[in-house]
Formats: structure tokens, sequence, C-alpha cells
């Protein structure tokens, strides 16, 4: 072990390719016992297939797993003691969902008096006793879906792998099992490894969150870590809804000190930037934190409003930034603020809320 | 029906042609059964006197007493060319399966040297009738002592059945998502477990079509057996009626009535089978 911790599982410089294309490169990721780790990323960034990997089903080109301080990486799934939620959840159509249920137990020769015991329990926490005779063609999605939660349950794994468990789901259930899946993992205190491209699932499930590009972990730590401090443009871009306003600027020093200027519109600069040499930045501004003008937000521009999105608890304004070249941007408002095509309004940032990329390589300026 | 079983006047139409049509269709595919049945039970063979609609004019069951050997006293012999056509019809449909599961299997799921070689190979041994393989056959039976027995049928048999078995078997596991394999192995099987205890059973009724079709296959086969059978007691079923129609005489009412003994096992199984036939055991394993 190189270092004194030992995780539940452990990445360590993985790389994955199939025939030609290299899908994984460089992936080392520990996940520590009771950890929640969710994989988020664009398709085809290689979440499933890194998430297989782990499993067993894929087997790496090179690097290695560790379960605890057991190398796994030449082990077949069942040799790893995990368990996995597909997408397509998987149930076996020719079984009940009670025999489902006791698949893997009854595999393992487990005594027939404990299976019925862990089914029991199972079906009990996600109330599925109604439907254990039933075949998974006599159920809804939503209730195959926790059936193919209680089938990984009832092992009581080490390890619980979830790919996209609720991207068939409506989006009010979704939202209900999301919540669940966290009790869930609270109460078995497993170790988690979650896919999805959902990133309200991603933020609000994590302990920590990788996300993935092109194969490689663009950034890895707590969620809003990711959120609020995000190592490139990448991430800022990929994490937030609606998504981060991105504007070129010129960070510039004059009598008064060091500012950004976005056309003629003027920006004070965050702390953090303050030993960056004058250069060309792309100016991140999140949505969430452009307000109408303010005293903790004093006024930069002035956004010409083109259309808005009322939601009811809050407002989407879009709009164009005024002496910079008609830059779209999006701004939040109170839902009783009124607003109109048309409108002009002052729009301020608490300076500490601005994140300066560079323009070239997209990273974070703050190093 | 939703409006309690009512139809209205264009629904009664439409129904009415439907059914006149599948009537018609049911006319046409048995009107040669009726024919069979006719002469089978006909005391004077064919001579229904030109009715377009051919039923027996003197009843009789003395076709069925020649058939089956019970007037002439070789009942004893019939009943074992019976049990010959039976267990060499099941062996097959059982060798048949227990052989071209597993080759399927890898075939549909595996990649390896030399698949796609292997699978042009059983397409071409399709092409060439099985008269072509007779002679041959006889051969390599007699250097195996397997002449005149029924394990030799049984393995001429299933070597001819399994080309089309695999394909078959093939095309139903490509059907089955690989996530319920995965899902097995991640649970605790090994890629053997997954296939019997997953695999298998959901291709249940696939399995039990192809089966159906070897041992059908087997037990309609005539010129095999006529070429590798020269004892009265290993012959199969195809071989007893033909001699029926012999050279010298044409014996018509024993050979219908023949044909319809013949026919009776098959029948019985494809009503016995017809549910997992018919089954779509498939449907809600994946996707909401
Ligand atoms: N068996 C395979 N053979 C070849 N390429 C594959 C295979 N499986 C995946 N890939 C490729 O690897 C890349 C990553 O696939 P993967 O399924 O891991 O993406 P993902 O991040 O899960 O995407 P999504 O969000 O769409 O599920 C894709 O470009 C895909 O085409
Ligand atoms: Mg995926």
């Amino acid at each position: 072990m190189p270092s004194g911790t030992v995780h539940c599982c452990e990445v360590r410089n993985l790389e994955k390719a199939f025939d030609q294309t290299v899908v994984l490169s460089n992936v080392n990721l520990a996940m520590p016992s009771g950890s929640f780790t969710v994989l988020v990323g664009a398709s085809g960034c290689g979440k499933s297939t890194l998430l297989r990997t782990v499993a067993g089903l894929e087997s790496p080109t090179s690097g290695s797993i560790w379960m605890g301080d057991r190398d796994v990486t030449a082990l077949p799934p069942k040799d790893r003691d995990i368990a996995m939620v597909f997408q397509s959840y998987a149930l076996y159509p020719h079984l009940s969902v009670r025999e489902n249920l006791a698949f893997g137990l009854k595999l393992r020769r487990t005594p027939e008096t404990e299976i019925a015991g862990r089914v029991a329990e199972a079906s009990a926490i996600l109330g599925l006793d109604a439907l254990l005779d039933r075949l998974p063609k006599q159920l809804s999605g939503g209730q195959r879906q926790r059936v193919a939660m209680g089938r990984a349950i009832v092992r009581r794994p080490r390890m619980f792998l979830f790919d996209e468990p609720l991207s068939n789901l409506d989006a009010a259930l979704r939202a209900e099992v999301r919540v669940d899946i966290r009790k869930l993992h609270d109460r078995m205190g497993g170790t988690t490894l979650y896919v999805t491209h959902d990133q309200v699932e991603a933020m609000t499930l994590a302990d920590t969150l990788c996300l993935l590009r092109a194969g490689q972990i663009e950034q890895m730590g707590p969620p809003l870590e990711l959120f609020d401090r995000p190592v490139s443009r990448y991430v800022a871009e990929f994490l937030g809804s609606p998504k981060i306003n991105c504007l070129d600027g010129q960070l510039v020093y004059t009598n008064a000190g060091p500012h950004i200027t976005i056309g003629s519109s003027t920006l004070s600069v965050p702390e953090r930037y303050r030993a960056l040499s004058p250069q060309s930045v792309v100016v991140g501004l999140r949505p969430h934190h452009l307000t109408p003008a303010s005293a903790e937000a004093p006024q930069f521009g002035t956004l010409l409003v083109t259309f808005y999105e009322a939601l009811g608890f809050e407002t989407y304004v879009h709009g164009t930034l005024q002496g910079a070249g008609d830059k779209a941007l999006v701004i939040r408002v109170d839902s009783n603020h009124r607003v109109a095509r048309g409108d002009a309004i002052a729009i301020g940032v608490r300076p500490e809320h601005t994140v300066l990329f560079d323009p070239k390589s997209g990273r974070a300026l703050d190093t | 029906m939703a409006n309690g079983g009512r139809l209205n006047a264009r629904q009664n139409v439409k129904a009415l042609v439907v059914h006149a049509l599948l009537i018609g269709a049911v006319i046409y595919a048995l009107y040669p059964v009726l024919w069979v049945l006719t002469v089978a039970f006909s005391r004077d063979g064919l001579g229904t006197d030109g009715f377009v609609l051919p039923w027996p004019r003197h009843w009789t069951f003395a076709n069925f007493a020649i058939a089956t050997g019970a007037s002439t006293g070789k009942s004893a012999l019939f009943f074992r060319q019976l049990v010959n056509s039976l267990t060499v019809s099941a062996s097959t449909a059982l060798l048949s399966i227990a052989i071209a599961a597993p080759a399927a299997y890898a075939l549909a799921r595996m990649q390896f040297v030399g698949k796609r070689t292997g699978l042009s190979g059983l397409m071409l041994t399709q092409m060439f009738p099985t008269v072509a393989s007779a002679v041959p056959l006889y051969f390599i039976l007699s250097q195996l002592h397997l002449l005149d027995r029924r394990a030799g049928l049984v393995v001429a048999y299933s070597a001819t059945a399994l080309p089309f078995a695999i394909f078959q078997l093939k095309a139903a596991f490509e059907a089955i998502p690989v996530e319920l394999e995965e899902a097995a192995m991640v649970d605790g099987a090994t890629r053997f477990e997954a296939f019997v205890r997953v695999v298998l059973p959901v291709a249940r009724p696939a399995l039990a079509v192809t089966a159906l079709f070897a041992f059908m296959s087997a037990w309609n086969e005539f010129v095999l057996a006529a070429t590798l059978m020269s004892r009265e007691e290993a012959f199969t079923l195809p071989v007893v009626l033909q001699r029926f129609v012999g050279e010298h005489s044409a014996a018509w009412g024993p050979f219908a009535a023949g044909s319809i003994v013949v026919s009776i096992p098959v029948m019985a199984i494809f009503y016995i089978a017809q549910k997992q036939l018919l089954s779509g055991l498939t449907a809600g394993s994946v996707k909401g």
C-alpha cells in the first residue's frame, strides 16, 4: 500500500482501450469506505466503461483495481463483493420478484432461512411485499427499478455500483427515488459508485463528485467545490443550469488598481487573482450570482432584456450586455421582480463570485 | 368487448369477410387431410365416386389393423418400429440441443479466431441435399458399426439438424440482453452458471421450437433411414409406411391409415408445447 489509509475501492492509473480507441486514461480514483462517489460527464466520456471496469465486466488495458488491500484486477465480477444496478434494470424475466432477489444468495449457497430473512428485509425496506410473486413483466418501471435495487441490497455487498439507475423514470419519481437511494446508502453503510449525466443527481447525491472528460478525470472533489471552484471552463460550464456565462474580457491595471473590462463594462478583480499579470481572460459569471445592482453587488454593466423564463420561484432573464458587442447573458432574479422585454437592468455581482479562465487552455487562473 | 359484444354494421361486414377468408384457408389446408382420412376409413380405398367433398362410403377400421400389423400378427414389430421412431427423434432433438446450445452461445457472445469461417461452413452444409450425404454417411456409420442401429440414425440426424439449430439458437441468444448475464455474473454466477440459469431459461421458447424442429425432421426422414437401416426391426415409421406403396402394389388404405397413426404423436407434441411456442418470456426483462 502506498498510502496509509485502506480504501474500500481504489482505481490506479487505469487505462482502457477498445481496439485502438482509448476510452479511459490515467484514471486514479480512491473511494473510502462509506463514501458516495458520483461519476458525471458528457455522453460517451467513459463513465459506464469505468464503472464496468470496477465491476469486472471489462478488463483494463493497464492499471489496477483494488478492493481493500486486494488487487482484484484479474478477478471475475463474482469475486469482487459488489452489486450493480443497471440502467435497464436487467431483471431475470423468468423469475418472480422473490426469486430475482434471492438469485445471488442462492448462487452463493446461503442457507434458505437466511435467504428468506434477507429477502423479507429488503422487500420491507423497498416496499416490495405486495409484488414478491409477480414476474418482472407484470411490474411498472418504478417497481422494476426498486426490484433492481432490492437485488443489490439483499447481497449486502461491500460496494454498490449504479449505472444511471433513474434515467428510465419520470421526473417526479426520479426526484423521489434519488432521495431514497441516498437514504439507503446511509442506512446500508456500503460504498457507492454512481454514474449519471444528470447534474442534479450528481450534485445532490455525491460526497465526492468526479467529472470525466474524454476518458480523463477533469476534476474531483466535493460537489460544491467543483461548482464554486472549477478547475476549468469545461467544469464550470458542465455544472449549473442555466449554464455559467462566459464572456471574453481583459485583465488590466490602471491607477485605480487591477480590474476586468468586458467591452465597456468594468468588473473589480477578486482577491485571489490579484497576482496575475495583465492578459486576456474568460470571465465566468453564474446566472444566480448576477443580480440587480446593489451595495454588495456593485453594478458593472447593463442588461438589455430580450427574453425571460418565469419558473414561479425564480425568473431567468436572457439579454445582452450593453457595450460588450451584444454578448448574450443570463441572470437570475426573484420571481417578484417584474421584467419585460426591452428593459434595461443595471446588473451587479459580488467580486468574489467572478471566476477567470485562460482563453486558450480553458484552465482556471487561480492556482 | 367494450360495447358489450355488439358490433355495428361495418364491423359486421369486416368480421364476415375475415371469417370467410379464414374458413377458406382452413378448408384449403385441410382438404388433402380429409382425403387421407377418407381413404383410411374406407373399405374400398379411393372409390368415392367423384364427390367433391370426400367422405367414406363404407366405414372400416381394417386399414388401421393392417397398418399397425394387428391383422397380420405383426403388431409387436409395429410397436417396436414406433418406439424406434420415438427414441430416434427424441434423441435427435436432445442431442441437437445439447450440442447446438453451447455452440450457438459461443457464436452469439464471444469473439474467436475462425468464427466467420465456421459460420460460413455451417451455412455451406445447408446447401447440399440430404441424399448427397447418404453414401458417405453409410460408409462412416459402417466403420463405426452403427449401421442398422438407432444410435447411427441419431448421429446422422443430429449432424443434419445441427446447422439450422445453431443458427436458430444463435439468433435467439443474440436477442437476449447481455446485461442479464452481466447481472448474473455480478450476482455471483460464473459465465457457465449465467448461461445455464439465465440464458437457457429465457431462451426456452426458442429451445422448444428448435427441439421440435429437430424432432420433426427426424420423425419424417425417409431417405437416410431407408439407406442406413436394412433390418425390419430397425425401421422407423416412414420406412414402414413406404412399404405399403411399394413397387408391386399400392395399398392406399393402409398407407393412409399409417400416415394418420404417424401424425398423432406429432400433433400431440404440438398440442402440449403450444404454450411454450407462443410465450414471449423476454417481455419485461429490461426497459421500463
Ligand atoms: N464494447 C465497446 N467497444 C468499442 N467501443 C466502446 C465499447 N463500449 C464503449 N465504447 C466506447 O467507449 C466510449 C465510452 O463509452 P461509455 O459507454 O463508457 O460512455 P458513457 O460515458 O457511459 O456514455 P453515456 O452517458 O452515453 O452512457 C464511447 O465512445 C463508446 O463508443
Ligand atoms: Mg453509460
